[in-house]
């Protein structure tokens, strides 16, 4: 064979490696096309809103987008005292244009969350200074309000000025800077303790109950266990709001079982099985119980019986071939169960919303009330960011777990 | 994954409901949302459907929450659940100092400032109707003489039986610092010191255990009827209802120490259909329709020419009549503007302390 050939044969291997690469590339590129729908879906509804909550929870506009000249001088002032002279007289023409432009609401609602009545000041503000003229800075603010004296105020002002801060991260775990309300700090850490709290009683409720059922299922009968598995699924498959509600009917004072125990004579006078943290534990048990069976038992069985005879005919007695057998191969269930049940119960909102009283209700109501009620989104994003951060931690815990049972098996 | 998938159906779902809400309204509807109840019941009669007779506007129905943060959400996004809502005052003037409620043109509604209950018009609210606050008690269970003031409402020695308040600091801190003592016209000057809110709270914590609250008005009609509570506090209107329900003769409710405050018109800013909105406004204003709804719910027109077409026989039952308004007391807008949150997040960690 010449050279010739030997480079021309060359280039054709060369072109055919290129096709082949080329069509390789395509496939991947079509095969991408199929989850492109799903993943713009995910990316606009899911992780999007998500990114945006994070920024909202540190974005501070207000006061620098509507009082931008104080914003920027208050920046310089010590803290100490009152702010020259010159920051008076810039609050003034500031508070008079955005009074003018209607946006001084906006400073007004922002200032207001760090202290309250600081909107009202604003505004009595803006309309006194709207009918004059020209205000000489000091004593003129000071003469339409003597709150302009008081160092709070103007700390509260600079403490808002710039467009980013932890403003409502500070609320949120009650440290907030320039608010002294005294029953009012640390409120939402409390909530969050409870709310950790309550998910932990609930999923500890769920595994004491899912675990023997699983088991149960796992090794009944064909047949029974089809009923059976039917019996989980079909509350499962029931609105959330219509179990809360059943509960709802069961449990208020004149209720189905209220009104049974006092016909029956058990007790005479109502019980008090509603609006309080019982009731919260009963349903959310309940509505949970189906995210640790499903897991539980679809892996345990899985889990032959045989090694259980083997374990029995080497000398184990049952609660020790129970213990060092059967649990460990359960693990892979009990931990998905543990970890779904965990995630979903830690933002519950309806079922504590309609079952609990005051004191039982979670993070996500205190959420859904800034958001809703009082339209303080920052707060709100703060809270649910911090939501987020316990989901994340938990799910790094269990990460963590599995990854070091796992290396401790390879090792035994 | 069941979860997963499951997940993703409800989100499915969810979407394909907010589509179809999208789409449900035609572009020359007009959507109101109200508190519901007896009172959306009574504009649905004796408003919507002669407005709709009258002009061929189609008015639909949608609930309102009293949520300060879904209109703004509404104003900033463009995009509109609805183009009105009959809403409390506190919302009206929020709504305005944060510029996300239209601001009405009285002119277009050939009114003026006189036509109005003196003091209830604002720029973002034309008021309707005044309603008021007070508290009932089931005569079967309650000894009559019954109670007559809020410090009777605390004494539950010489009337046995909880009592139900709403889950809100906005009132139920009046009333705490009425029950203490204070006289009506202090009450704000009180509770707008630290000391004052002090005092309310430790007169609320002496009534607390025999507490249940409430967070909607049908709650606290239904905890009554059901004798879950004595007492109930409640929106005169609800109460009134309530009492004129089948076999609920028993409800009386004290006109004594009440708040009372006005409703209003509400249109969130930018909102598309102006003029039917104020064509609706219009025709909801005319005395003779604000008399015909005042009859069904017993709220007081916030529209003067309406009282005198009022019969006299409903008198006892109004807030805006003679002989009860001199025993109330006017809500103080702009202090629950400050406050609302405030105080409803110290409220909500009392509430919680057991």
């Amino acid at each position: 064979m010449t050279i010739t050939a030997k480079v021309i044969s060359k280039a054709l291997d060369d072109s055919a490696a290129y096709g082949y690469r080329r069509e390789l590339r395509l496939k991947e590129v079509r095969r991408g096309m199929l989850v492109a729908p799903l993943f713009f879906y995910i990316t606009l509804i899911f992780a999007l809103p998500i990114v945006l909550m994070l920024i909202r929870s540190i974005e501070d506009p207000e006061v620098s987008n509507v009082l931008p000249n104080t914003a920027s001088l208050i920046q310089h002032w010590d803290g100490n005292g009152l702010p020259r002279d010159e920051v008076f007289a810039a609050l003034a023409s500031d508070v008079k244009e955005a009074a003018g432009n209607r946006t001084l609401g906006q400073a007004g609602s922002r200032l207001n969350y760090a202290i309250p009545g600081f909107q009202s000041l604003l505004m009595k503000t803006g309309q006194k200074i709207s009918g004059t003229p020209i205000v000489n800075g000091m004593e003129g603010l000071i003469q339409i309000d003597r709150r302009w004296k008081e160092n709070r105020y103007w700390l509260a002002l600079r403490d808002a000025s710039s467009q980013y801060s932890l403003f409502y991260f500070r609320t949120a775990l009650g440290m907030s800077a320039t608010e002294t309300t005294s029953d009012g700090r640390g409120f939402y850490f409390d909530v969050l303790a409870r709310t950790l709290w309550m998910t932990f009683v609930v999923t500890s409720a769920c595994v004491i109950l899912g675990y023997p059922l699983s088991y149960f299922l796992a090794n009944s009968s064909e047949a029974l266990r089809i009923k059976l598995i039917l019996l989980v699924l079909l509350p499962f498959w029931t609105s959330l709001l219509v179990r809360t509600t059943a509960w709802f009917v069961l449990l208020q004072k004149h209720g189905l079982i209220n009104d049974v125990g006092m016909f029956l004579g058990l007790w005479s006078e109502p019980l008090e099985l509603i609006y309080n943290r019982f009731a919260v534990y009963v349903a959310m048990t309940h509505v949970m119980l189906p995210f640790m069976v499903l897991p539980l038992y679809s892996v345990m069985l899985k889990i032959p019986s045989t090694y259980l005879n083997a374990a029995a005919t080497l000398g184990a007695p049952p609660l020790r071939s129970f213990w060092e057998v059967y649990l460990p191969l359960s693990f892979p269930g009990l931990g998905a169960g543990i970890l779904l049940v965990f995630i979903v119960t830690l933002g519950f909102y309806i079922t504590p919303a309609l079952l609990g009283g005051p004191a039982d209700q979670m993070l996500s109501y205190y959420i859904a009330q800034n958001a809703s009620n009082f339209g303080n989104w920052g707060l709100a994003a703060a809270l649910s960011v911090l939501l987020l951060v316990v989901v994340g931690a938990v799910i790094l815990l269990f990460a963590r777990l599995r990854t070091t049972t796992y290396t401790q098996e390879a090792g035994q | 994954m069941r979860s997963i998938s499951n997940n993703l159906y409800s989100a499915a779902a969810l979407a394909g409901l907010l589509v179809a809400s999208t789409v449900a309204a035609r572009a020359d509807d007009l959507t109101i949302a109200t508190y519901g109840g007896t009172f959306e019941e009574a504009l649905r009669k004796e408003v919507y459907e002669p407005f709709t007779k009258e002009t061929g506007i189609n008015v639909l129905a949608d609930a309102f929450s009293g949520d300060v943060g879904k209109i703004r959400a509404m104003a900033t996004t463009g995009t509109y659940n609805w183009q009105l809502a009959e809403s409390e005052s506190v919302i009206a003037a929020i709504g305005c100092q944060q510029d996300f409620l239209e601001r009405f043109d009285l002119g277009r509604l050939k009114l003026t400032q006189n036509d109005f209950v003196p003091g209830s018009l604002i720029e973002c609210g034309i008021p309707d109707v005044i309603y008021s606050v007070n508290f009932a008690y089931d005569t079967n269970q309650v000894a009559e003489p019954g109670p007559a003031s809020w410090a009777d409402f605390w004494n539950v020695e010489k009337w046995p039986g909880k009592r139900a308040m709403r889950k809100s600091p906005n009132g139920t801190l009046e009333f705490a610092l009425l029950a203490d003592g204070v006289p009506m016209d202090k009450v704000y000057e009180v509770l707008s010191t630290p000391e004052g809110v002090d005092r309310a709270f430790a007169s609320l914590s002496k009534l607390k255990p025999n507490i249940v609250w409430w967070e909607t008005g049908a709650q606290s009609v239904q905890l009554l009827a059901d004798k879950e509570v004595a007492m109930t506090v409640g929106w005169n209107g609800r109460l009134y209802s309530a009492a004129h329900g089948e076999g609920q003769k028993q409800i009386k409710t004290v006109w004594n120490q009440f708040r009372w405050e006005t409703s209003m018109w509400i249109m969130p800013k930018g909102a598309p259909n102006v003029d039917n909105a104020y064509k609706f406004l219009e025709y909801a204003t005319k005395p003779e329709l604000i008399a015909e709804v005042t009859k069904r719910v017993a709220n007081g027109p916030a529209v003067l020419a309406a009282g005198k077409l009022i019969p006299a026989e409903l008198n006892p039952e109004l807030p805006t009549s003679p002989e009860n308004l001199k025993n109330g007391f006017p809500m103080d807008v702009q202090f629950w503007v400050d406050h609302q949150e405030d105080l409803t997040e110290r409220f909500n960690n009392w509430v919680a302390q057991q």
